[in-house]
């Protein structure tokens, strides 16, 4: 090691870091200005360019039962994943023969496409589905998971994908560095229990809350999902987006964008939530 | 069954997909109805091309060989009191269909569709109050 990174230091990893910032700056960048001088009445499609806030008032009812319901679905998925995804990592960690399985599998599932998964869960979960043939339950008794009130299929399919997307960051750091800690733990009379409250868990805390971070940002503005296993209506955030964006009517196109900018504002508070509460996990490891 | 037009039922009773006995039904209280159009988009970039097109859609020719079972089978729009009597003989000699009512019955009460402005309203309708409720 050099010592602590001075000036130079800095700009050397500035410039490391500049090929992947370049990119992504300008790509989000430039969708974000776009979107939000659309929203703003700046860009219209047809007439003069006016500053308004209308595209965000007008749909205002829609956002009101969106942002609630796309943010309940990005929790449920994200708690459901986060669960699922440790537990597997946990396994996975425990021993090293069936680690191998378990890594394949949860590598398996990440490149997997969401609209792939999402017809896979539809044709398994719906009342006509495989699941309820395999049970033999008449379509008729078979609770609505797919397009019923309570968007099951939706968050079964996002937790699903997650949750091997998390297995994978967590398991990889627990791999790493929990044996030894926990071996340690053990020798110095530390049960079952609390090696995993101690040690275990604190290991992988910030990894599964990054990862979760992630998982949630990822759900809150995803459409295909949502849009071919979800009810008609309410509509989750990015399904309104895509609809008031391709609607005949060209008037409603603004509110589109306004509607985009809004799910964008809010992920945008997730990420510095995450972050803040991330760097107190961090402290520790 | 249900269908949007009757126009290509001749045909699919003449090929067995329906049966013989099929027949159109007609409805006291009346038919939507409406006649296919061509537009041409005031930023066409060959606004002169895209007419001489229309025209050709318009051709007494080309809408007998539209009205022929054969092809389509789909009504004229064109008003064959103004035709040349050569032409007005091409649409008369045209069989009659033992399936599809003349134009005259069809149209009898035909009323126009609703509209452009309430398709999004009805869309909206439908999405909340039936797929939604």
């Amino acid at each position: 090691m050099s010592g602590p990174p001075g000036a130079r230091g800095r700009r050397t990893g500035l410039l490391l870091v500049l090929p992947a910032l370049v990119p992504v700056v300008a790509v989000v960048g430039a969708a974000l200005t776009s979107a939000l001088l659309a929203a703003l009445g700046l860009a219209p499609l047809v007439g003069e360019p006016r500053l308004t806030g209308a595209a965000f008032t007008a749909p205002a009812d829609q956002l009101a039962s969106a942002v609630p319901l796309s943010l309940a679905i990005a929790a449920a998925a994200t708690a459901a994943a986060a669960a699922v995804g440790l537990a597997l990592a946990l396994a996975a960690v425990a021993t090293a023969r069936r680690s191998r399985l378990l890594g394949a599998l949860s590598a398996a599932t990440v490149p997997v496409p969401h609209l792939v998964g999402a017809a896979a869960m539809g044709l398994l979960l719906a009342d006509a589905g495989f699941l309820p043939r395999l049970l033999g339950v008449a379509p008729e008794d078979w609770p609505a998971l797919v397009g019923g009130r309570w968007w099951v299929a939706v968050v079964a399919e996002y937790a699903w994908k997650e949750s091997a997307f998390v297995a994978l960051v967590v398991g990889g750091v627990l791999a790493s560095r929990s044996r030894s800690y926990g071996e340690t733990a053990a020798v110095l009379g530390a049960g079952r229990w609390a090696r995993f409250r101690t040690v275990t868990l604190p290991l992988a805390a910030p990894a599964l809350g990054a990862a979760s971070a992630i998982s949630f940002v990822y759900v809150l503005g995803s459409y295909e999902v949502a849009a071919l296993l979800g009810r008609a209506a309410p509509e989750p955030l990015p399904v309104l987006a895509v609809r008031l964006s391709t609607s005949i009517d060209l008037a409603a196109r603004p509110q589109g964008a306004a509607v985009a900018v809004v799910t964008a504002g809010l992920a945008l508070l997730a990420v510095v939530l995450a972050l803040r509460a991330l760097r107190r996990l961090a402290a520790w490891g | 069954m249900m269908t949007y037009g009757p126009a290509t039922l001749t045909d699919l009773v003449a090929d067995g997909t329906f049966p013989g006995t099929t027949r159109v039904l007609t409805l006291e209280e009346g038919t939507f109805g409406n006649a296919s159009f061509l537009a041409v988009p005031s930023t066409s970039g060959d606004s002169a091309g895209a007419l001489v097109v229309a025209d050709l859609a318009l051709s007494p020719e080309q809408q007998l060989a539209k009205a022929d079972p054969a092809t389509w089978g789909q009504f004229t729009v064109l008003d064959l009191d103004r035709l040349d009597p050569a032409d007005r003989r091409g649409f008369e000699q045209l069989p009659a269909s033992p399936v599809v009512p003349p134009y005259e019955e069809l149209a009898a009460n035909a009323q126009p569709e609703l509209s452009a402005g309430w398709v999004t309203a009805l869309d909206e309708g439908w999405r909340r109050a039936v797929l939604g409720g």
